[in-house]
């Protein structure tokens, strides 16, 4: 099976088009979803829409460069179900938590239990998905290399799920801001984005500032010597117990990453290649006296 | 105190201008906004030759500097790391008088005093600078040799701390503690309108990108401000242009400011350098980290990545701030506590979720708390949102925390028995190494872990009935025991029970007696080997119940005796009682209290038939232990046979002469050198009757066939550190020697590279560590490849038995030990010294009867100097400039073994002679041996330089060092009470005027035992004159005056008597 995408759902998201389309046209909408492809692209309620540029084909009459209009729609979950859904939300930490992460909470299905529809869509049905190319089977490249399109944007935007499912950001706001998790869901929602200019600087390595010198040294021990340096611990020069240990705290497949192999795996193999190029650190351990 | 009294120096050339060129090494790092350079620029004790405006007047010229570093650098290929840019300059701001620099104190330490200014102000010197391509390679090497092409090279302090910081971000980048980064920097506004360019940037700022690395908040903070605190003024005193003209009005960089930026740059080349794999770039492609990363196929766009827009700025930052806000922002952090299952519900271990505040970790508040305060204490969405960050970041490295999360308060995840070990085992230190705070029962804890124990009863069997009295004689290895085994927990026996259920749970945890612990499947299928034969006693070698011993402290397990053999074995372990034995009768001399310890040790070992370890310090006296131990055994066992003794050339005459003196009734021989037996029935001959054969290493060597071929009482190995190669031929043969009785000696820790001691112990028990391969593979590669710390334990044990290693500095050793201890150090001469010497009493006798007052005086006074100066050294009499090498001169080889064992001991010592060109001579040799800190005082040292030096030496956080004086100039007035070992390098005959000498280590403030060592030459003057100061008494003190003048006095018989060589005892080549 391909690798569609770097996290559980938009994997699951893509296998509901897989089933429904054969292998050749799939991997033809893979190409489709390059920016290139995309002349439009936007999300209305829940509805996406896409202008993608197609090709040139005169055997079949195609002589100027086409443009198709691809728009697809999901079933919209029931009200009352997502009643019950946000209020799940606003008390199962597990939940907030994995949004607040940006993951999709993999448990978020049991809410859904008794309902038809799923936040994730298996079957055809529950997509409508039409394409103005003139390709006889319903599910074209164009809609497949939306499809790869939309599942990327899933990877890093898991609440786009909801807003397919019928349930936009602002709605779901406004249903979460009285529970206490909910509040703290949209805290890091409102979170200040990183502001760039104040990040600026003049030069890449940071400005040394000067300082007066005294007009007599204070002594000369201090000029020439100083004092004695912190040593740093055994412990301090030990490799960590587990490799990029600092990484995996913000978990793998960081927004940046657009790869599908794992950031945090090629990092650690990083860092252990750099630590193995340094020099033996220098080992002021005490001899292993036998006699003692 | 008697008043001091003058010693005229002899053989004494004028105070010398000839220095030894010294150059004292300085590095800076220049920063600038692209990057910075690394220069080192050094001062000499001369003046440059070269003028410049405003240069420092003794800094080193560039081309020189260059040739200095690449010559004393290690690795000069690399040193190529080292290129001198023509004519680079640089300017220094330093203290001063005005017009010239003050010398550094490094210099200042090589420096005449007039030449050393008094520092007034600061001023700014330029000096030459050599430019270091490759900084981290440069300061991360070893120390470099400190005396290169006739240049004493010393490091500065503040190049000195540019390689502890170098070190201290090496030790960053291999714990991981970076991140990738990208650097944003603004584009510089070319044309437009300023005001108008200020408005767009207010909406959308300008901005380029270029992908880097940061370190971890939390590791740069670790290092700045300390490093900031400790780094000398002269660290960043460097310009690139004089720091007065730009009119900046500083010449000094902020000091952190200045580390932070040494770090930033450097480990980008840290990072940037390492040589990747393919398979590492191809993983990174397509991302800004590609960028980051030297990929020699990505196209290079050195500056700035367009690649990176202010998108990708954005998503790292995030990602960024969320990794290094656990070090800033939030004050709340997530701690784990595993809780014990209660026995009733052996699946439940609550995995509890704390918050502490980073303000005050003590206090710590179950989430469950958190979740229910109302009110004003009430959770803040920031905070819950803290928290579930923290638990999401903390559930990422542990997946199992989202099973507890599923809640509106989650506080915890219960985790069943095997997840609880699992959790122990492998996760808890993982959540540890990202920065989590996790608390673990106590049992598990290094200090309170619980073991089950294997106790086995030992009793002497009937074949070594009686064993542990020494009178029943051979015990060995090879003997059997019986033992019975129980196993016990908390020091109670298990009942059968409690056994069932261990068996029964193999492993993992198990509660026992209202309590948790761990179990490990191997430590019980071993407990079983001996639980399920219980019923029956068993028997094992003596050897391997040592192994088993050994392996008790690591293995859980702890060996019980019974009668005989547990008061052997304890006294062996040196945990029960020895036998104190009476020193033998005629032994002449008297023992200390730890010595007869180390005697009778010796000969309780040797009786049991097991090879002994005499690890004594140096100074404590083990070869009158040994003496003694043989002495005892000779009046035991009269005709057992002869001791042959191994020992380093420099000291044969010495275990001569100290086994005449203590044990007058020991015959002894030394065989070394070209009259020694060559042939079996030659040796046979010449040991005939012996009970003492000396033989050097160099003989046991070549003589190895015949000493194989002599069946010996007891071998024993002085120095022992000489058979520490296993493979070396002086090792072989010295195993092969066939001796009943084995003994080493050795004044070094029995350490460090374990193939020494397993080589030791090939020639003292041969067989009880293995062969060597058993040994790699069962002990060394363990221990040093992975660092296990219970193997390198139980190797200890093993040999523990077998090693008896006294400190001086032991409670128990100082209080036997006197304040000072004085102790003569025989040593031979070389033929050289010898033949050198015979020449001068020829010469001597030919002209003394001709000879009358003045000249006969004068005569008699020249042959003592020419003799002295032959037993130091014959480079000294000859004053031809030919090598002052250690193999020419006993006395010196002596000298320079002592000082080894000082210096490996972090201990410093004084050396006294009475001759300058002896105390300049030893200086040098002494730099060149023990690196940098060596001083020398002498009559012609300017008296503030002399309080320089004795301050440097007795600062308490300077590095131990070796003071040579001369007796003249040192022997009075100053106090060196950082030193406890005084070394005589030869004799005076006043014992005043020596024992002033001594007193400046021994004196108020000595906190230790001086050891004062006095060097003879046997057979000569110097044994002459050491005889003469030891029956002082016999003698009028108005006989012996300050000077040698009362000599001429002395008819000839008298003199010659006095002077000429005894060559009985005097050549040992």
């Amino acid at each position: 099976m391909p690798v569609h995408s770097k996290t559980w759902w938009g994997s699951e998201f893509m296998e509901a088009l897989e089933r429904v389309m054969d292998a050749g046209r799939l991997q033809r909408g893979r190409g489709y979803a390059q920016a290139h492809r995309r002349k439009a692209f936007k999300i209305t309620n829940g509805t996406i829409t896409a202008t993608i540029v197609g090709n040139k084909n005169p055997y079949f009459g195609v002589h100027k460069t086409p443009y198709y209009q691809v728009k697809i729609q999901f079933e919209k979950i029931k009200p009352a179900v997502w009643k019950r859904v946000l209020e799940r939300l606003g008390t199962n930490a597990d939940w907030v938590t994995h949004l607040v992460l940006g993951e999709v909470p993999p448990t978020i299905e049991e809410a859904l239990a008794d309902s038809k529809v799923k936040l994730l869509p298996r079957t055809r049905s529950e997509i409508q998905a039409t394409c103005s190319c003139p390709d006889y089977v319903a599910t074209c490249k164009h809609i497949a290399g939306v499809h790869f399109y939309v599942a990327s944007l899933l990877d890093r935007d898991p609440l786009l799920l909801f807003e397919f499912r019928g349930m936009p950001r602002d709605k779901l706001r406004e249903a979460l801001t009285n529970t206490t998790f909910g509040a703290a869901l949209l805290s890091d929602e409102s979170e200040r984005e990183p502001d760039l200019g104040d990040a600026l600087r003049e030069s890449q390595f940071p400005a040394v500032p000067s300082v007066p010198v005294e007009q007599a040294p204070a002594d000369l021990r201090s000029f020439w010597r100083g004092s004695p340096v912190p040593r740093d611990t055994p412990e301090d020069r030990n490799a960590p117990p587990a490799p990029a240990l600092l990484l995996r705290r913000a978990g793998d497949y960081p927004e940046f990453w657009l790869r599908e192999n794992s950031f945090i795996e090629a990092m650690a193999d990083l860092y252990e290649r750099v630590a193995a190029k340094l020099p033996a650190p220098s080992s002021e351990d005490p001899p292993i006296d036998m006699s003692r | 105190m008697p008043s001091p009294t003058p010693v005229p120096e002899r053989g004494q050339v004028d105070e010398e201008k000839t220095k030894l060129p010294v150059c004292v090494l300085h590095g800076a790092w220049l920063p600038d906004a692209s990057g910075g350079e690394f220069r080192v620029w050094a001062e000499s004790v001369r003046d440059c030759p070269r003028k410049i405006s405003e240069g420092h007047p003794f800094r080193v010229p560039g081309t020189d500097l260059a040739e200095v570093l690449a010559a004393t650098w290690p690795s000069p290929a690399r040193t190529a790391g080292a290129t001198l840019e023509a004519g680079s300059t640089a300017w220094v701001a330093l203290p001063g008088d005005g017009e010239r620099p003050s010398p550094s104190l490094e210099l200042q330490a090589e420096l005449e005093d007039d030449d050393v200014n008094p520092a007034t102000g600061m001023g700014a010197w330029r000096v030459d600078t050599v430019k270091i391509d490759d900084p981290m390679d440069f300061l991360a090497r070893p120390e470099p040799r400190i005396q290169a092409q006739g240049t004493v090279v010393r490091i500065g302090h503040d190049l000195r701390f540019w390689r502890a910081l170098a070190e201290r971000l090496q030790s960053a980048v291999r714990r991981h503690d970076y991140l990738p980064s990208i650097w944003a920097g603004s584009v510089p506004s070319t044309q437009g309108g300023p005001a108008k360019r200020r408005k767009r940037k207010a909406t959308k700022p300008n901005a380029r990108f270029k992908a880097a690395w940061e370190l971890a908040e939390t590791a740069e903070e670790q290092i700045v401000s300390p490093f900031a605190m400790a780094m000398p003024v002269a660290c960043r005193a460097m310009r690139d242009e004089d720091p007065r003209s730009n009119g900046s009005g500083g010449a000094l960089y902020e000091p952190s400011a200045l580390i932070r930026h040494f770090l930033e740059f450097h480990l980008q080349r840290l990072v940037r350098e390492a040589k990747l794999t393919q398979s590492i770039f191809g993983r990174l492609e397509h991302t800004f980290v590609e960028h980051a990363v030297a990929n020699p196929r990505a196209p290079r766009d050195d500056d700035y990545h367009p690649a990176i827009d202010s998108a990708v700025w954005t998503q790292w930052r995030r990602w960024r701030d969320r990794i290094q806000r656990a070090g800033l922002k939030a004050d709340e952090r997530i701690c784990f506590r595993l809780t014990d299952a209660v026995p009733d519900e052996p699946d439940a271990w609550r995995l509890e979720w704390l918050l502490a505040s980073r303000r005050d970790p003590s206090l710590l508040v179950p989430l469950a708390e958190f979740w229910e305060a109302e009110g004003a204490s009430a959770p803040s969405p920031e905070s819950v949102q803290e928290v579930l960050i923290q638990l999401g970041q903390a559930a990422r490295i542990y997946s199992k925390l989202w099973d507890g999360m599923g809640s509106e308060a989650p506080a915890e995840v219960v985790l069943n028995r095997d997840e609880a070990l699992e959790f122990l085992r492998s996760h808890a230190p993982v959540m540890q190494g990202a920065g989590f705070r996790v608390i673990v029962p106590a049992w598990w804890t290094a200090t309170g872990q619980r073991r089950l124990r294997l106790r086995l009863t030992a009793r002497g069997s009937s074949e070594s009935q009686g064993a542990g009295s020494v009178s029943s004689g051979i015990f060995g290895f090879e003997s059997l025991v019986q033992f019975e085994p129980q196993v016990l927990l908390d020091g109670e026996p298990l009942t059968s029970k409690e056994w069932k259920d261990i068996v029964a749970a193999k492993e993992g945890l198990v509660e026992l007696r209202g309590q948790w612990m761990e179990l490990q499947a191997d430590e019980v299928a071993r407990l079983e080997e001996y639980w399920d034969s219980s019923s029956t006693p068993q028997t094992m070698t003596v050897g391997d119940l040592f192994r088993a011993e050994a392996a008790a402290g690591a293995d859980g397990f702890e060996i019980a005796h019974e009668g005989d053999l547990g008061r052997t074995l304890a006294a062996l372990r040196g945990t029960g009682h020895l036998e104190m034995l009476p020193q033998p009768d005629s032994f002449s001399g008297e023992l200390r209290t730890y010595q007869v310890r180390g005697f009778s040790w010796l000969s309780y070992l040797e009786g049991l038939g097991f090879g002994a370890c005499l690890a004594d310090d140096m100074g404590l006296g083990k070869t009158i232990q040994v003496i003694a131990t043989v002495l005892a055994d000779k009046l035991r066992n009269p005709d057992a046979g002869p001791t042959l003794l191994i020992a380093p050339t420099s000291v044969l005459g010495n275990w001569q002469r100290e086994t005449r003196r203590f044990a007058p009734e020991l015959s002894t021989c030394i065989q070394h050198g070209s009259q020694r037996a060559k042939t079996l029935p030659e040796f046979k001959a010449a040991i005939s009757g012996m009970d003492f054969v000396i033989v050097s290493f160099g003989g046991a060597r070549q003589d190895a066939e015949i000493h194989k071929k002599v069946r010996w009482r007891r071998l024993v190995v002085d120095e022992s550190q000489n058979i520490k190669n296993p493979a070396a031929a002086v090792t072989k043969a010295i195993r092969g020697i066939r001796a009943e009785r084995r003994i080493a000696l050795t004044g070094t820790p029995v350490e460090n590279r374990l193939t020494d001691l397993w080589s030791l112990f090939s020639v003292l028990n041969p067989g009880y560590l293995g062969t060597v391969a058993e040994f790699r593979k069962k002990f060394e590669k363990p221990i040093m490849k992975e660092g296990e710390r219970a193997t390198a334990e139980r190797l200890r044990s093993l040999v523990r038995p077998f090693i008896l290693r006294r400190m001086k500095t032991d409670k128990a050793i100082i209080k036997d030990l006197p304040d000072k201890l004085e102790q003569n150090s025989f040593c031979n001469l070389t033929l050289e010294q010898a033949t050198l010497y015979e020449a001068v009493v020829r010469d001597m006798e030919a002209k003394l009867e001709a000879e009358e007052g003045i000249a006969r005086l004068g005569l008699v006074l020249s042959t003592l100097t020419k003799l002295k100066q032959i037993c130091n050294h014959p480079a000294q009499f000859l004053q031809d400039a030919s090598e002052f090498s250690a193999t020419r001169s006993h006395k010196l080889a002596r000298v320079c073994e002592m000082l080894d064992e000082i210096a490996a001991e972090r201990e410093s010592a004084l050396v006294f002679t009475q001759f300058t060109e002896i105390g300049r001579a030893l200086e040098a040799l002494f730099l060149q041996r023990y690196g940098g800190t060596v001083y020398y005082l002498h009559g012609g040292t300017p008296r503030a330089r002399r309080e320089h030096m004795v301050e440097e030496f007795q600062r308490p956080d300077s590095d131990p060092s070796i003071f040579v004086l001369s007796l003249r100039a040192g022997g009075t007035g100053i106090t060196l009470t950082r030193a406890n070992h005084v070394i005589h390098f030869d004799r005076w005959w006043n014992p005043a005027v020596e024992n002033q000498a001594t007193d400046r280590a021994y004196r108020i403030g000595q906190t230790k035992t001086v050891f004062v060592h006095k060097m003879v030459t046997m057979g000569t003057l110097e044994e002459r004159i050491d005889e003469l100061i030891e029956s002082k008494k016999k003698l009028a003190d108005d006989i012996v005056g300050s000077d040698e003048s009362w000599l001429a006095s002395l008819d000839n018989e008298t003199f010659r008597g006095l002077v000429s060589l005894d060559s009985g005892s005097a050549v040992v080549n």
